[in-house]
């Protein structure tokens, strides 16, 4: 028996790779926030024409130009998060209010390959009160941001 | 076969006693990974081919992937048998064996930073800073191993051995999970299987010949 010819074997077989370390497209990520708009007075679906989200904590816009129904991120370094809702946003008639959204932070562990996505517990909603506000109320039907097949919040305008 | 029918006592020395060694494979460890350990090696041979094992160590690794940062501490210890295959030469006392462990290990796992699996780029993507602590972690395992052990002055042992760990048990923290187990080495997800190897320089006790 010859034992280099062992010890080489040895040292190639200690080389395995192990391609753990990938996240698969299909894990869903840290859910976002359902939102529905409703007709403040016979409460059915009402659109929203040229909505503008943004944030004082964030560089990015969203945009949608006309829906009933969006999908917003929350910050999950913190535990609120600030919008600014405009609406009618390319025209003069703009109109804009600042939502502070309060929530719960709960960390969940996904795999090495993707790491940890957050839920969120919503505790509250507030619409900061201006001259015009364009958001007359709001409901939370669903406290637990843990997936995304329905709405979290109604927004009556 | 080496025969012995003319067995002349001066010829015939088959060494028993006990030996205490090193793994020096987690020195050179320390020299290229962010790892400390340190591992002890013992046995004694009990029967012409048979021999007790013992394996005393402990493993400090911190893993730092693209979302996670995680530092394991602990001690091990694995002890089982090494079966030698090799049909030495008259004099000669070198192995290439066969083995079984069982091995426990207590280890504490502190998960120091980690990323949110986030798509969405709306919110600048800051790693969450939250330092905790899983202590008084335990885990179980068996490892088939095969090496060898060649003597290369008297007395002086050096051997290598490759490990097949097979998991049995482990403590896995509340929504985390343990990348790697002190003795186990690297464990990989949906997978009970790890691996090791060992490099080793062992000395002979000379104690009992027969």
């Amino acid at each position: 028996m010859n034992l280099n010819r062992l010890f080489i074997l040895f040292i190639l077989i200690s080389f395995a790779c192990e391609p753990d370390d990938i996240c698969l497209d299909s894990y869903q990520d840290t859910p976002k926030m359902i939102i529905r708009f409703y007709d403040q007075d016979n409460k059915q679906p009402k659109n929203v024409k040229n909505l503008q989200i943004s944030s004082d904590n964030s560089e990015e816009t969203l945009f949608f130009s006309e829906t009933d129904s969006i999908s917003i991120p929350l910050d999950h370094t913190t535990d609120t998060s600030k919008f600014i809702f405009t609406i009618n946003s390319s025209n003069s008639d703009s109109n804009s209010d600042n939502i502070f959204i309060n929530y719960n932070r709960n960390p969940i562990y996904i795999s090495v390959g993707c790491g940890f996505i957050m839920n969120f517990d919503l505790n509250d909603l507030i619409i900061e009160s201006d001259q015009n506000n364009w958001i007359k109320s709001f409901k939370i039907n669903n406290q637990n941001i843990n997936s995304e097949t329905a709405k979290h919040i109604e927004i009556h305008h | 076969m080496s025969s012995q029918s003319e067995s002349d006592t001066i010829y015939v020395k088959n060494k028993y006693g006990i030996r205490a060694g090193i793994d020096l494979s987690k020195q050179i460890r320390m020299l290229t990974e962010e790892y400390s350990g340190l591992s002890l090696y013992g046995d004694i041979k009990i029967k012409e081919r048979l021999f007790i094992v013992a394996e005393l160590g402990n493993d400090q690794k911190t893993i730092e992937t693209e979302n996670i940062n995680s530092k394991l501490s602990g001690s091990y210890i694995k002890t089982g048998f090494n079966y030698n295959l090799y049909n030495n030469l008259p004099g000669l006392n070198n192995e290439i064996y066969v083995g079984l462990r069982y091995s426990q290990s207590l280890f504490k796992n502190e998960l120091i930073d980690y990323s949110i699996y986030n798509k969405d780029r709306f919110w600048n993507d800051q790693r969450i800073l939250e330092y905790k602590e899983f202590d008084n972690l335990k885990s179980s395992w068996i490892e088939f191993v095969v090496g060898f052990n060649s003597e290369i002055k008297n007395n002086l042992f050096m051997g290598l051995s490759l490990r097949l760990n097979r998991m049995l048990k482990q403590d896995i923290p509340e929504n985390f999970t343990n990348l790697f187990i002190p003795g186990f080495n690297k464990v990989t997800e949906n997978n009970n299987f790890g691996t090791g190897i060992t490099y080793s320089v062992i000395y002979q006790i000379p104690i009992i010949k027969k």
